[in-house]
């Protein structure tokens, strides 16, 4: 039926005021609730960094801009409009529609999340010292930006609204309630360059010369300041692409060869070094579950390889997984590849599980975190921690009470007065607990955080200072090999 | 401040729109427009406003005494002294880094060299003034008494950053006696929104595609050595999604700023045609960017001569128009280079090849051949780069065929919306429902519920696309 000329313009006109409506309350109501500010978020457990801050108000920011709009670093952009977005509330909820949408853009089962390019791996040893020179780079000089606040706050929440608090299952302490150390910050080290395949994320690894050159350097001036005083052991654990994919799709996403990298970085240390290899073990090893497919980690049993690899360096017997009396077993793990990837909905799917061994010579240790507080204090911890209550993004915290800047462990069955000391990142928390039934004490530090917890108890923030004050015999670099560039190696690494 | 940012659309715009709204009248009206323009600019830098509020005096005296001179002589020189102001401010804030770096590699002096930052919109709203005071002169419009009001014109936040380059006299009109019309509003809310999700959802889409190809990770700059990394494929896809990129974001600002002038009683020209619907480079440049064309046009062809000369000296009047076109996008030699592409093929069609003789379809075809290859030069600043991206598209860089990224099959159908989105496939479709709807009750109901729901829509998919990208400029900010 043909509408009148009046019905036609009685029914556009009320169309009219029903789409003004709509269309100016959508704004009126995003703009309510850009006024919500106690709703605002400070940090995001989903990217694990601390969001945008409001800026301060000075007259030169004013003048030149950067008071509103600051994109001075590109990763980092700051202002008051960057600030708006970044803590609006609920932006994590609109985040995830957004990839929900984007999940239609085409086939995601396989997709590059950020990537970049690699450096050639050379061959045979360099001279560290003249490249260094010739680079005109003084070693010395921090390469990162500095870290920003607390990065060894417990987190105790889970998308940044529901507080979660969790009591241990055994409290051995009533105070402390939080995940452990975990790490929300800028300094966190994680993989960010991830290739995705079917509902499984692989961490991939670039090769950078001058970093692997850095690192060289570094470990060799730590072993000979330990000279005569402990024996250091390197362990670079490969992140999972040159360990789980095959060489062919390892070139098609331009990951370097991690085996090879390895080789060419234990090359060039100092022979006093006694160096672990073990990309081609786990590649053996590789149809188990030695990687997480949300994580970037690896599973305890990845660890468990790689601690067998250690053992033949070390010349001792390990231990057969079927030593270990006690395990647990959490379900349900989503990791940091799952947010990386914008909660990939085929990560969702299948989520990961959590395996872990409690060592039989003790389960207790202690550890500092600054867990509300500005100050770091010690607390006692169990090694392996049942995390079942924990936010499903959290459940890697089991092993060695996350990531402290200092812990230790006395192991009571072992009188032998043997020490080790394990200079970590949260690659190194799987492999700590096989250590335990070898070692009457097991110290380990993070480096990302062990200098500010020196500079609190008034220590010497180097390696070769922890090892005269505590008589330790061995000491063990564990972390992974794609984070070897860190500044933060370059303080303790002495 | 960026149209595509939840700032401006939670804070600025909603609060522009209801203070404007609520004015009784013109005068108050013109006053909250001023204040809001004056704001936007500002965040862009103090420093920035204090150019633009003096080369809007100049303009706006300059053009004063030119309507007050009665001797010609004396309205031509007043004139060429404010011509002469405008460009070289504009020559000093864009081109003076760029031609002490020129000087420096064949002198080798000065060695240090000023970083000079380009005030932002300097380009568009210098241009909006030169045509007013040229206009005063010719008799073309009228001059405007009050200073504000002139500030108004040029700092007026719809346009003043990335256009369209409005003409005075287009709005003049507007600015004195501009009323808000039920359908006009409408019209500019639709606008509005399909703007903002144009480059929200659109462009910055087809820019992670752009980056993905070339292998950029997130806050990496681009270099010589991931353009020559890139794989044949991978540098058309480069080419192809820079290609609907660079239209969906300009074309998104021009919309926007359009509809929300539609929203308070502005009425601006169109600034793009469904450039790439051209079937030769002389169409493509009636559609694209039409408000800078007809400037040149207006201001430098035309007075040169335009085409009513020899033939030599026709041509000498394009590449002069064509070499200030590209230098107007950026002071870099690609943009120069780009600038001087037209011109050739501009001549040719010219005088070299009737393009009538050409059947239509392979006519299309080639004008975007010529038009994506162009923005291939429009997209690498740096002329290393731009020589590694050119012989990539043809394999001289060692390359395999197929590349190392994902991100073709990742985006494969969002590429296919957008190539629909750069035709009128949906302006065809909305007409047509329009005339369905004045035949027809159901289809009226129809016409009405899509026509009210889609702005509100879009306006959420756009929150949400930008809440995980705080920071998104457009591309012609640069300009």
């Amino acid at each position: 039926m043909k509408p009148t000329k009046q019905e036609y313009q009685e029914s556009r006109f009320l169309t009219i005021q029903i789409k003004q409506l709509l269309f100016f309350g959508l704004l009126a109501i995003g703009c309510l609730i850009g006024l919500l500010w106690f709703f605002r978020p400070t940090d995001s457990q989903l990217e694990k960094r601390n969001l945008t801050e409001f800026p301060k108000l000075t007259l030169e920011g004013l003048m030149d801009g950067t008071f509103f709009n600051d994109e001075s670093d590109p990763l980092h952009p700051r202002g008051l409009s960057t600030w708006y977005a970044d803590t609006y509330p609920f932006r994590e909820q609109l985040i995830d529609l957004n990839t929900k949408l984007q999940s239609h853009y085409g086939d995601r089962s396989e997709r590059l999340v950020n990537g970049g390019t690699a450096d050639e791996i050379p061959t045979g040893t360099v001279d560290l010292e003249a490249l260094a020179a010739q680079a005109g780079k003084d070693t010395t000089e921090a390469s990162e930006p500095p870290a920003s606040t607390n990065p060894s706050q417990p987190v105790h929440t889970d998308n940044g609204s529901t507080p979660v608090t969790t009591e241990p299952a055994t409290p051995e302490t009533t105070e402390y309630s939080g995940h452990g150390a975990a790490d929300v910050d800028g300094d966190a080290t994680q993989v960010d360059d991830i290739y995705l395949l079917n509902g499984a994320g692989y961490g991939v690894y670039y090769f950078n010369q001058s970093d692997s050159e850095d690192y060289c350097r570094k470990t060799n001036q730590l072993a000979k300041n330990l000279e005569g005083k402990a024996q250091l052991y390197c362990m670079l654990c490969p992140i999972s692409a040159g360990v789980m994919l095959s060489e062919e799709t390892r070139n098609k996403i331009g990951c370097s060869d991690e085996a090879k990298a390895a080789e060419w970085i234990y090359q060039n240390m100092d022979a006093s070094v006694k160096t672990v290899s073990m990309v081609n073990t786990l590649k053996a090893h590789n149809d188990e579950y030695i990687f997480f497919r949300t994580d970037h980690h690896w599973t305890a049993l990845g660890a468990y390889y790689a601690y067998r690899e250690w053992c033949k360096v070390k010349g001792i017997t390990p231990h057969e997984l079927d030593f270990f009396e006690k395990t647990y077993t959490f379900e349900g793990f989503l990791g940091t590849f799952y947010s990386k990837s914008g909660k990939d909905p085929s990560m969702a799917k299948n989520p990961d599980t959590v395996y872990a061994y409690v060592p039989n010579g003790t389960n207790s240790m202690t550890f500092y975190t600054k867990y509300n507080s500005d100050h770091y204090n010690e607390y006692s911890w169990r090694i392996v921690n049942d995390v079942s209550s924990y936010p499903r993004s959290e459940l890697y915290g089991t092993f060695a009470g996350g990531d402290p800047p200092y812990a230790h462990a006395h192991n009571e069955e072992i009188t032998d007065g043997s020490s080790v000391l394990v200079i970590k990142d949260s690659y190194a928390n799987a492999f700590i607990p096989f250590l335990i039934d070898h070692y009457e004490h097991v110290y380990w530090v993070d480096f990302r955080y062990y200098a500010k917890w020196c500079n609190q108890m008034g220590y010497t923030p180097t390696i070769s200072a922890l090892v005269e004050r505590e008589g330790i015999q061995d000491v063990i670099l564990c972390q992974n090999i794609s984070f070897i560039g860190s500044s933060k190696l370059q303080d303790i690494m002495k | 401040m960026v149209f595509s940012s939840l700032f401006f659309l939670f804070v600025f715009f909603i609060a522009n729109y209801i203070a404007q709204a609520l004015m009784p009248d013109i005068r108050k009206k013109n006053i909250v427009m001023l204040a809001f323009s004056l704001v936007f600019y500002s965040c862009a830098g103090l420093g920035c406003l204090a150019i633009m509020l003096g080369l809007t005096f100049v303009c706006w005296y300059g053009a004063l005494l030119i309507s007050r001179r009665k001797i010609q002589r004396e309205k031509k020189n007043i004139l060429i002294g404010c011509v002469a102001v405008v460009l070289l401010v504009l020559g000093i804030f864009k081109y003076t880094g760029f031609f002490l770096r020129n000087f420096q590699t064949l002198f080798g002096v000065p060695e240090v060299i000023p970083n000079i930052i380009l005030p932002i919109g300097i380009s568009f709203y210098s241009f909006q003034l030169l045509s007013y005071v040229i206009d005063v002169y010719r008799g073309d419009a009228e001059v405007q008494e009050k200073y504000w009001l002139l500030l108004l014109y040029a700092s007026l936040f719809h346009q003043c950053i990335a256009g369209p380059i409005v003409r005075y006299r287009d709005v003049n009109h507007d600015i004195l006696h501009r009323k808000v019309k039920m359908a006009e509003l409408s019209r500019g809310i639709t606008r509005f929104a399909v703007g903002l999700a144009k480059k929200a959802i659109l462009a910055n889409g087809c820019a992670a595609v752009v980056n993905g190809a070339l292998g950029l990770g997130k806050g990496d700059p681009l270099t010589t050595a991931l353009v020559e990394g890139t794989s044949v494929i991978g540098m058309w896809l480069v080419m192809i999604a820079f290609t609907l990129q660079i239209y969906l974001d300009f074309s998104a600002y021009s919309d926007m700023a359009i509809g929300m002038g539609l929203m308070c009683g502005f009425h601006y020209k169109e600034n793009f045609n469904y450039p790439y619907t051209a079937d030769s480079v002389t169409d493509f440049w009636r559609r694209w960017h039409i408000s800078l064309s007809t400037f040149f046009r207006d201001y430098v062809y035309i007075p040169l001569g335009g085409n009513r000369c020899s033939k030599s000296r026709h041509i000498l009047n394009l590449l002069v128009v064509w070499g200030l076109t590209g230098m107007w996008h950026g002071a870099s030699w690609n943009y120069i280079l780009w600038g001087l592409y037209y011109f050739v093929f501009l001549v040719i069609e010219k005088y070299k090849v009737d393009t009538g003789r050409i059947a239509k379809p392979l006519r299309h075809m080639i004008t975007m051949l010529i038009v994506m290859f162009g923005w291939v030069i429009f997209k690498f600043e740096d002329i290393g780069q731009l020589w590694a991206a050119l012989k990539g598209l043809f394999g001289l860089n060692g390359n395999p065929l197929t590349g190392n990224s994902t991100v073709f099959a990742n985006n494969a159908y969002f590429l296919i919306f957008c190539i629909f989105a750069v035709t009128p496939i949906s302006k065809h479709i909305g007409s047509m429902l329009k005339n369905l709807s004045r035949q027809n009750l159901v289809w009226l109901h129809v016409y009405n519920v899509l026509d009210a729901a889609l702005p509100v829509l879009l306006l959420f998919l756009s929150t949400m696309a930008l809440a995980g990208n705080s920071f998104n400029p457009f591309l012609y900010f640069q300009f």
